[in-house]
């Protein structure tokens, strides 16, 4: 989607407003309006087509065909992987020259953004093209000393990321209102509201309680607090498991690291204690 | 207060004098005015390597291990001359693209239209 992000049209109409009447009410300072021609943008190429050029294809277009018939690309990946070109099309828009002790310039932009994004296989051929193309406003501003972005990264920065971010680790379970209880493992005690409290998610090589107030937070040596409000147990530091059965109905588990610290989990059933039990039992490799 | 009149109006001049002063000095920037014949030497035999870098200056880039090198060129009043801007495609109007044998001799070359007037 095109995001107007923190710019947009209203944001800009009203600093439009602004200056025209502070233009008006202060002597001395004058702000014109006038209207911003259409064209591509200053540091924009134009040899970008509205549709896939028919002469690039999947599978039998080199690399080196590309660059003969487009040039040099705006991105690329490592080793030439990938790349990106694109161009910045102006429909016009509205500019304000205020003349005070100074001047200062500022414009929106209606932009069209168009962008032709390559990838390559280890032959250098074409392995995959897209074209995208995308309409939002963009404006800059000497006052707020602002100039958004366009809605496309021409450079395909945000492709190369999407990329390069690993595949999320798979989701072995999950179990709500568990409580990480306060002080060291015991195999004594009453339910407890004190602690972290939130979701405990099992990954393959970690276990995670995403606090559901993130202002309990109680970390120790093993509780390394990742980014986000998170605190992630390593599995593979994991010694063994302990399922107590408390007064009542109250269970938990008491999780024994290798540096002999230890973590409380308590459960809201039972089921949960056991079935939470078995799964970091099997994945830590722990008894 | 009178003097400070004056250097408020002075001041106030000054500003009208520079904000109408700015078209003007963007017409006076200058630009080369470019040769209508800097790529003909393209066209004769053997042309190495170090004879087109002697010409146009260093590339803006180089692609496929070398052997494609891009320049960026601007036109001028009186032809074409080698842009060197950093990044961007500013007052840029050409991509030349030439393509060099293993022997480092020229074997072909595009100029690309990459941002139409």
């Amino acid at each position: 989607m095109c995001a107007p992000r923190s710019s947009g049209p209203g944001r800009f109409g009203a600093l439009a407003v602004l200056l025209a009447l502070t233009g008006a009410a202060i002597p001395g300072c004058i702000s014109v309006p006038f209207p911003l021609a259409s064209g591509p943008l200053p540091d924009s190429r134009t040899n970008i087509p509205a549709e896939v050029p028919s002469s690039i294809a999947v599978g039998s277009t080199s690399r080196r065909e590309v660059l003969l018939q487009l040039g040099e690309p705006d991105g690329s990946g490592p080793g030439d992987a990938w790349y990106s070109y694109g161009s910045a099309f102006s429909h016009g828009g509205l500019g304000i020259l205020t003349v005070s002790y100074g001047a200062s310039y500022d414009a929106r932009h209606n932009v069209e953004v168009r962008r032709l994004f390559l990838q390559f296989d280890p032959g250098g051929v074409v392995s995959s093209v897209s074209l995208e193309t995308k309409r939002c406003p963009m404006w800059t501003s000497d006052l707020l000393r602002h100039v958004s972005l366009p809605c496309l990264d021409i450079q395909g920065a945000d492709i190369a990321l999407q990329k390069s971010s690993p595949a999320p680790p798979a989701l072995l379970g999950q179990y709500k209102y568990v409580v990480r209880r306060p002080g060291d493992c015991s195999t004594h005690g009453k339910l407890t509201a004190e602690g972290v409290t939130g979701t405990l998610q099992v990954f393959p090589d970690e276990m995670r309680l995403v606090p559901s107030t993130p202002e309990q937070k109680e970390y120790s040596a093993y509780l390394q607090p990742p980014a986000g409000d998170s605190i992630a147990i390593s599995l593979g530091q994991v010694r063994s498991v302990e399922y107590v059965k408390g007064r009542w109905f109250w269970k938990w588990l008491n999780v024994h690291m290798q540096d002999g610290s230890c973590a409380s989990l308590q459960f809201g059933t039972s089921a949960q204690a056991q079935e939470a039990a078995q799964l970091i039992r099997r994945q830590s490799g722990a008894q | 207060m009178h003097g400070l009149i004056g250097i408020t109006r002075l001041r106030w001049l000054r500003a009208c004098l520079f904000a109408l002063a700015l078209p003007a000095l963007q017409a006076c920037a200058t630009h080369p005015a470019g040769d209508k014949n800097l790529l003909a030497f393209l066209d004769q035999p053997g042309v190495r390597r170090e004879d087109v870098y002697h010409r146009l200056g260093m590339p803006h880039a180089t692609y496929e291990g070398n052997s494609l090198a891009a320049f960026r060129l601007s036109s001028g009043r009186e032809g074409l001359y080698v842009s060197h801007a950093a990044s961007g495609w500013e007052n840029v109007r050409y991509n030349l693209l030439l393509e060099f044998g293993a022997d480092e001799r020229l074997t072909g070359h595009r100029l690309i239209d990459v941002r139409t007037p």
